[in-house]
């Protein structure tokens, strides 16, 4: 099975959008905020990027730590509706004063929204979340029962986090359910969607895993470049199907699967216009970004100040035009693909243009 | 070439949706000539690995009561979560539709 070919229509558009792009860079508005506000969490998954623990090493920021930045750093240079805050783990939820941060962040005037496992998301957790102003909320479910189950090594992770998708999807929230796509799913993706949709589910994510954290060491749940090419085309199906809206999440260039898999062309907007705050202070652009990005902390520099005069590294991607991205034809196109998926060197840990090839 | 230009070349290659912009959603009572500039200056918006999707403006209400849960279903199967065994089992009825409609067409 072959990927699909760049085609000349599609090939124009990318060139087009690298204008959209620069412009974007240039600007580097705050539109997305995450704050890690944990790193504890109440399942030890197979595939966590952050190798989170049900007892942490670092303790959880305090909100007030977050919220002087807000105030003193980003509300007096932003306009706050248009900056969407992600908290982010760990897992959210084990947060008791997490009512308490939305409500200060929508007293704010942002819009926030958050990741979960779906765990402890109960019909009165979810209600209290809603009225302190909760707008987006991502539950992960990687599949089927037992592939579920295994991955989040709970056994009862499955049916929390599916019944907490089923809440939310009666609430108006803007939400959707991701999913981790490993081979054990691959060739029941179809059934897979038939029960999200059965479910009345209507947003899905997928993504598969890269080599971070606890993933990197578990083999077995990595896609070899067949069974990506499979999970690119039910993608696509899906989505010229019509009955869920599915999209692939942001991590690669994807070549002829540009603009086919996903609402919008590859961009790593990381440092571009999303920040992160991390758990112990440090700043840096999406959470998923290795530690040795820190452009600065909270506790030792001023947010804005590192937001507007650091980040050279996450603007200008001219220096991930080395070794195989050097001669790559579609690097103007990619950029060196996502931030994330550059290790502590500076190598690309992994390329979804040429796992599609 | 001019930006607009651009824009307007990718909306006619059909990738308006992939490649721009969402538009700020403005009150009519604001400027018209401000708000073209606010639709402009809006970013793509790309959808975070780890991240959520953005909030369409739609307002979120709180489940009140199990029998309110209950009332959105009528058909009430949805009491409890679908099983994989249902799952399978409409995906093989859209399969026979399918290849029934393939048949009826031949």
């Amino acid at each position: 099975m072959k990927g699909k070919r760049l085609g000349l229509r599609k090939r124009i558009g990318l060139k087009l959008f690298k204008d959209v792009q620069e412009r974007v860079v240039e600007r580097h508005s705050l539109r997305t905020l995450f704050w890690e506000c944990t790193l504890r969490c109440n399942l030890r998954c197979r595939h966590c990027g952050s190798d989170c623990r049900t007892d942490a090493a670092l303790k959880d920021m305090p909100l007030d730590d977050f919220l002087r930045v807000l105030d003193q750093e980003v509300t007096p240079n932003t306009d706050p509706s248009r900056v969407l805050i992600i908290f982010s783990g760990g897992e959210v939820l084990v947060r008791p004063d997490l009512e308490e941060a939305g409500r200060e962040v929508k007293r704010r005037g942002y819009k926030w929204g958050m990741v979960t496992n779906g765990m402890a998301l109960t019909r009165e957790r979810l209600n209290a979340l809603i009225e302190a102003g909760l707008c987006s909320v991502s539950v992960s479910l990687d599949g089927f029962e037992d592939i579920h189950n295994d991955i989040r090594q709970n056994p009862l992770s499955y049916s929390r986090a599916l019944e907490a998708l089923r809440l939310i999807s009666k609430t108006g929230l803007a939400y959707d359910a991701i999913t981790c796509v490993t081979p054990a799913m691959v060739d029941r993706l179809e059934e897979w969607k038939e029960l999200l949709i059965s479910n009345g589910i209507t947003h899905w994510r997928i993504f598969s895993v890269f080599p971070a954290g606890r993933a990197k060491r578990d083999e077995g749940l990595h896609l070899n470049a067949e069974q990506f090419r499979k999970v690119m085309e039910f993608i696509r199906t899906t989505r010229q199907e019509g009955r869920i809206n599915l999209n692939y999440a942001c991590e690669g260039f994807l070549g002829g699967y540009e603009a086919e898999v996903r609402d919008h062309f590859y961009m790593c907007a990381a440092g571009v216009n999303v920040a992160s705050i991390r758990v112990n202070g440090d700043i840096s652009g999406c959470t998923s970004v290795r530690s040795n990005y820190t452009q600065g902390n909270i506790y030792d520099d001023k947010f804005w100040d590192v937001w507007q005069n650091r980040f050279e590294k996450f603007r200008n991607r001219e220096w991930t035009k080395k070794e195989e991205c050097a001669k790559c034809k579609v690097w103007e196109f990619c950029k060196g693909g996502g931030m994330h998926l550059r290790d502590d060197e500076g190598k690309l840990m992994y390329c979804h243009y040429n796992m599609l090839k | 070439m001019n930006f607009k230009w651009k824009v307007a070349l990718l909306t006619l290659l059909g990738f308006s949706t992939a490649a721009c912009c969402g538009t700020k959603k403005t009150s009519k009572s604001e400027d018209k000539n401000l708000n073209k500039i606010e639709a402009e200056e809006e970013d793509p918006r790309i959808m975070l690995m780890y991240g959520v999707p953005f909030p369409d403006g739609e307002v979120a209400r709180p489940i009140e009561t199990p029998e309110q849960e209950a009332k959105e279903f009528p058909d009430g199967s949805i009491a409890k979560p679908v099983t994989e065994e249902d799952a399978q089992k409409t995906l093989e009825a859209i399969r026979a539709e399918r290849e029934a409609n393939a048949e009826a067409n031949k």
